[in-house]
């Protein structure tokens, strides 16, 4: 079924349909559309089975979710930019531990000067943490493969 | 490739116009995209958002800079930006005004611009009446479909039901209407005077 919704959206979707256990985000834009759309789906329990829990920090909620996937739980956050910097020393325990977190980067500029444009500074400063990164490109299906046409609705 | 962009403020709701064009176009079966360019803003600031509607899938990611139509939500932009960068002479043009185009003293910004592809609709009044809030968008892209046909009445309807709670919706479907019926009305009116 195709659907036009907002990329964040169709990201909150996607990770629910992977069935988390618990998420934890402190919201960054471009980020905050993913966790607001998770904490409403996990509020009116389409997303069942799942706690949401608000943290203070970007550092706090990897650290949640460290603690969470250590117990089992299938464990989720996200973030962008900054808020990844904040993480960082958790980062590293996280793939240390090998603890198989998820977490959905949503690629802003690094300031200074402030900026919320889309690049890649955050991410490639965390390189080499030991996660393994899956970069998503623009195009459904990737580029030259034919597009699936519209059922008709 | 029919591509639009939408001038307007921070908080006027620039970024859910163009969602729900695109979204209205998806209705149809079309392929659309829809997303807003702006830094860190404000309420008030200079906002605009983008929409690209086609029969085929859309490649394309970059800002609109050559639009098919135009739309200003908020006409006291007319002097401080570049709103007719890149518009071709053929364009449409919406621009949310009470006033007339020589009022706003873009005669001369036009330049010989195709008259006809130029609307003016008062679409604040008439979401104040209809919404009771100042928000104009669902007015204006009401307005945008009797002057392009780029998608239909109905399925922009379907998208603001889709967008707002059954009530706001219906309010903004009550907006978008008598909008698209002032312009049908204008449009039939410059028909019958040539």
């Amino acid at each position: 079924m195709w659907k036009q919704i907002e990329g964040s959206r169709a990201v909150a979707e996607t990770v629910a349909l992977c069935r988390p256990e618990v998420i934890c985000a402190y919201p960054i834009t471009p980020q905050t559309h993913i966790v607001e759309g998770l904490a409403e789906m996990v509020r009116t329990g389409e997303l069942a089975d799942c706690e949401f829990i608000n943290v203070e920090s970007e550092f706090a909620a990897l650290s949640v979710a460290i603690g969470s996937s250590a117990t089992g739980a299938r464990s989720y956050t996200a973030t962008a930019s900054q808020g990844l910097l904040f993480m960082a020393e958790a980062v590293y325990n996280a793939s240390g531990l090998g603890l198989p977190i998820v977490m959905t980067i949503g690629n802003r500029a690094i300031g200074a000067p402030i900026n919320i444009w889309n690049d890649h500074s955050d991410s490639m400063s965390m390189r080499d943490a030991g996660w393994i990164q899956s970069l998503c490109r623009h195009e459904p299906g990737g580029g030259g493969s034919p597009y699936p046409r519209f059922p008709s609705r | 490739m029919f591509q639009v962009r939408i001038h307007g403020r921070g908080g006027q709701g620039v970024v859910t116009a163009a969602e729900l064009l695109s979204v209205a176009a998806f209705e149809e079966g079309k392929h659309a995209q829809a997303f807003p360019s702006f830094g860190s803003e404000r309420m008030g600031a200079p906002v605009m958002a983008f929409v690209r509607i086609d029969d085929r899938p859309i490649r394309l990611r970059e800002p609109v800079t050559r639009p098919d139509a135009l739309i200003v939500q908020d006409p006291t932009l007319l002097h401080q930006v570049d709103l007719f960068a890149g518009f071709p002479a053929e364009g449409y043009l919406l621009i949310n005004t009470g006033r007339s185009l020589a009022d706003l003293g873009i005669e001369s910004l036009l330049g010989r611009h195709a008259e006809e592809n130029i609307v003016t609709v008062p679409a604040t009044e008439i979401a104040t009446r209809a919404i009771g809030r100042p928000l104009p968008n669902a007015a204006l892209l009401g307005a945008f479909v009797a002057l392009t046909g780029g998608v239909r009445l109905e399925s922009l309807e379907v998208a603001i039901r889709r967008k707002f709670a059954a009530k706001v919706a219906e309010a903004n479907i009550a907006a978008a209407r008598e909008a698209y019926g002032a312009v049908m009305d204008k449009e039939a009116g410059s028909v019958e005077a040539n």
